[in-house]
């Protein structure tokens, strides 16, 4: 019989994913750029006003088809303003910004203001996937990694996201969309409860957030100053919770 | 919504997405099997027009995303890409079939 003992691979060790996860490093949110010269802002805006179209489409399509994408155009060119002057060229590339920020506004639009409520909690859901995206930013791939490493990654990093269109549609659920039949709206509330019983038991702060965003309907900005935190940490912290409900939710299922 | 489709969302009969552009054929099959995974815990949870919506979305925050989709193409397990493969030689006869040989 072999004496040879086996050295684990590394990627068998726990990790920092196996561990409980803790709160992720302070991040402030960046100082505003400059303000920009009247001419190079309209010159801007010029340049990325044909992102108002583009996006209203997407919104539309990411909300199933349903609605009025005029209406997505016209939230999205007063957006868009605001959104080219709160550009810094130093941090990222003017379009891949503004179309992120037209999206936002079109959904926080929907969000507050559609009367069709199943589309409503659609775009709740669109929006905790995109801040999910934004407070989990994923790291390249090394080439140490291990198969078994990088699919525990990949696996989480959809989970997170999953969970996310799950508390964005369940949580905008009450009372349930007219539009749903009896069976699928005793569903989502059900669902919402599970959800509002997983919620309870994050710590503190991401509970704070998800509760009161979610099923507060709080702007996210609001929670973030309120409990004294960054935007940009808020987001991570969303995203520590919502790897965190994945767990529980799973655990449940 | 459902016609063609699974419960989970997946269209019927499909191994890989209509819109995965970013992905290859093989990375696109195996986050198919991932969201199978993902979505199965919520099949409960939610109605099937839910998961199949969910299932577009997560797809598509796959392929917008380039850093995820990095992760999805280096995390698919390589034994995947021999499924599509064609053999290059004759399968060896199974054990079996040899003894039947040897005993005629």
């Amino acid at each position: 019989m072999s004496t040879t003992a086996i050295a684990p691979h590394i990627d068998d060790e726990p990790t920092e994913l196996d561990a409980p996860e803790r709160e992720p490093p302070y991040v402030a949110d960046p100082p505003p750029p400059p303000p920009k010269d009247p001419a190079e802002e309209r010159a801007l805006v010029a340049q990325a006003l044909p992102l108002v179209a583009q996006m209203a489409r997407r919104v539309q399509r990411e909300l199933g088809g349903r609605g009025d994408v005029d209406e997505l155009e016209s939230v999205g060119r007063s957006a868009l303003v605001d959104a080219v002057r709160a550009h810094d060229p130093a941090r990222a590339p003017l379009l891949g910004f503004v179309a992120l920020r037209l999206r936002w506004a079109m959904l926080d639009a929907v969000r507050r203001d559609s009367h069709v409520r199943g589309r409503a909690a659609r775009a709740s859901a669109m929006g905790a996937l995109l801040r999910v995206a934004e407070g989990d930013p994923i790291e390249r791939p090394s080439p140490e990694s291990s198969e078994a490493s990088l699919q525990r990654r990949f696996r989480q990093a959809l989970d997170a996201r999953a969970a996310a269109l799950v508390v964005g549609l369940a949580a905008a659920s009450e009372p349930p969309p007219e539009e749903l039949d009896p069976e699928q709206a005793a569903l989502r509330l059900s669902a919402r409860r599970a959800i509002a019983e997983a919620v309870a038991t994050l710590p503190e702060r991401q509970r704070a957030l998800v509760e009161r965003h979610y099923f507060g309907d709080e702007r996210f900005d609001d929670i973030a100053r309120s409990l004294g935190v960054s935007k940009s940490w808020a987001s991570r912290l969303h995203a520590q919770a919502m790897r965190a409900l994945a767990e529980r939710l799973r655990e449940l299922a | 919504m459902s016609g063609g489709r699974t419960r989970l969302g997946r269209p019927a009969g499909a191994a890989a997405p209509e819109a995965a552009s970013r992905l290859d054929e093989a990375t696109a099959r195996y986050v198919e099997a991932e969201l199978d995974a993902v979505l199965q815990g919520y099949e409960d949870l939610l109605p099937a027009e839910d998961l199949a919506w969910m299932r577009e979305r997560l797809r598509e925050s796959v392929d917008d995303d380039p850093s995820l989709a990095e992760l999805a193409s280096a995390a698919r397990p390589r034994s995947v890409d021999r499924s599509t493969e064609l053999p290059t030689q004759a399968p060896k006869p199974s054990v079996k079939k040899a003894e039947r040989g040897g005993r005629r």
